[in-house]
């Protein structure tokens, strides 16, 4: 456990330092502050509109952290041959596997949170200077629940990033691995609806039968998007939640224990 | 230093042409759209923000009146269905469905909105009151309009008068005092300045046509039977003179007896 932790520790004072981190942060937090002003273009309910903005900023930001980054700095240990002190050290490859993760899970969640905090300061503002006829109601208990299920995303992200650089020899192959499949997951329960509708019936069944089966082997992402529930205020299961959560926590294990065994038997030279 | 001075000069060849190139907001705005299915897919998580971009274009279209060819009112109904497809919980793009598709000739298009919006809001009284007075003006089907009006007088903070009306409707259609009752309605929860101006507008003209149907009810009541044309009613001394329509046409009467304008309210 203290080698896991003193892996995860450097890997977040390493995400820290990169530049583009505080780039990212800081053009999210400029997209929240101005994402009042923008929404002035629409008409109607244009806080509805800043909201979106804010949490779509604030998904992206995490999209960055959790793909970009991840893929990045695993690729940086292997290109710069500074895995060779981690593994020389009395530290099991499966180890640095978790500690890699772990440190990239509170990197993203740090990142994230410092967003939020931004997204909601500025959405709080917004809302109380808005001249709309009717002001909506804001959940906010709901913003909280998107944003825990948001970082359960992006913890899920993270995971596909470690797996597929476990195996792959370029940065950039594990980095359009895990993108393509972060857009298949967010598309899945979309691509389900569009089956089930008119459209559907002209697609063919086998193409049905493929369809089916990924549905539900590949990780399936857009059920953690909570985003629609918390701007429209729409109800919430608990017990869905719940699922959902063991869902996503077995998904990520399943894909951890499959990185460590993979990147144990790799050759590192 | 001469690196620095060629690459300025190449920056500065650039503002200039890009400068001289025409940008139409014309061509910006009534762009190709995508399949809804498409466009849902392209955008995956982001589709509700997505939507707001579309409902934008909408907003700038209808803003600018830019074109009222049957093929540009398509478009508006499109993209209107677009924005609600990719967002299905906002009510924003229905509600400009059912406050302006119909009015720009696009009622079967207004209807397959709102419809589809029903399923998502079902506790919104609005999309049934739209769809009731669709049916009722633009198609003349009162019992479906009663209907619809019956629907949505029992949903939350749906205003008292509308049960009345479902009922006065099921006895006799009255529609221009409802159209006008309708767009004062609407009047009131719009901030929009462009909106506003065009929604008055329509208001006035609505106001004029109800103000000779009822000089035509008095002159009915005074001589038996309709006039053969509206001046007759100024000759008649029953108005002073006939209201200009605010959409530059004119007013005349129809051979089944409306009052209607040769701008189509257009």
């Amino acid at each position: 456990m203290r080698q896991i932790t003193a892996i995860a520790k450097i890997t977040f004072k390493e995400g820290i330092r990169e530049r583009v981190f505080l780039g990212v942060l800081i053009f999210s937090a400029l997209a929240f502050l101005s994402s009042g002003f923008i929404a002035d273009l629409s008409i109607g309910n244009t806080l509805k509109v800043t909201q979106d903005i804010g949490l779509s900023g604030l998904s992206l930001l995490g999209l960055f952290i959790a793909i970009f980054l991840s893929t990045n700095l695993i690729a940086k240990d292997l290109d710069k041959k500074t895995i060779y002190l981690v593994v020389s050290k009395p530290i099991a490859r499966w180890q640095y596997i978790w500690g890699k993760f772990w440190g990239l899970c509170i990197l993203t969640s740090f990142a994230l949170a410092i967003g939020f905090i931004v997204f909601l300061v500025s959405l709080f503002y917004f809302w109380k200077t808005a001249k709309l006829v009717q002001i909506p109601h804001i959940a906010w208990d709901k913003y909280l629940i998107a944003f825990v299920f948001l970082n359960l995303k992006m913890f899920f992200l993270i995971a596909i990033a470690v797996f597929f650089s476990s195996f792959c020899s370029s940065s950039l192959i594990a980095f359009f691995f895990s993108f393509m499949l972060y857009f298949i997951g967010s598309n899945l329960q979309n691509v389900k609806m569009i089956l089930s509708s008119k459209v559907g019936e002209e697609i063919s069944p086998v193409l049905k039968t493929i369809f089916n089966f990924a549905y539900y082997f590949l990780p399936n992402l857009s059920i953690l998007d909570l985003k629609q529930a918390a701007v429209h205020n729409l109800p919430l299961k608990g017990i869905t939640l719940i699922l959902t959560s063991i869902y996503s926590l077995s998904y990520i294990g399943a894909l951890l224990f499959l990185a460590s065994f993979i990147f144990s038997k790799r050759e590192l030279n | 230093m001469r690196r620095l001075f060629l690459g300025i000069l190449c920056l500065l060849i650039s503002i200039f042409i890009h400068s001289s190139l025409k940008w139409e907001l014309k061509t910006w705005i009534t762009s190709p759209l995508p399949r809804p299915e498409s466009a849902l897919i392209l955008s995956g998580e982001f589709a509700p923000l997505m939507s707001d971009f579309f409902l934008v274009k909408a907003a700038v279209f209808y803003g600018n009146a830019i074109n009222k060819a049957p093929k540009k009112t398509l478009w508006f109904a499109k993209v209107l269905y677009l924005a609600s497809y990719l967002d299905p919980y906002y009510f924003e793009p229905y509600w400009i469905a059912g406050v302006i598709l119909p009015w720009e000739g696009r009622v079967k298009g207004a209807k397959v909105i709102l419809n589809r919006g029903l399923k998502y809001l079902p506790h919104n009284w609005e999309l049934p009151f739209y769809l009731g007075f669709i049916s009722f003006y633009f198609e003349h089907n009162n019992s479906k309009a009663a209907h619809y009006f019956f629907q949505a007088s029992k949903l939350p903070k749906a205003p008292s008068y509308l049960s009345l009306l479902a009922t006065r409707l099921a006895v006799k259609g009255n529609e221009t005092p409802v159209a006008i009752a309708f767009l004062q309605t609407q009047l009131k929860n719009v901030k929009d300045q462009g909106l506003k101006k065009r929604l008055k507008k329509r208001l006035h003209a609505l106001e004029a046509i109800y103000f000779l149907e009822r000089a035509l009810n008095k002159y009915k009541r005074i001589y038996g039977n309709l006039p053969l044309r509206l001046e007759d009613l100024v000759n008649k001394h029953i108005i002073a003179k006939i209201p200009s329509d605010p959409y530059g046409g004119k007013f005349y009467l129809t051979k089944t007896g409306r009052v209607w304008s040769t701008s189509n309210l257009h």
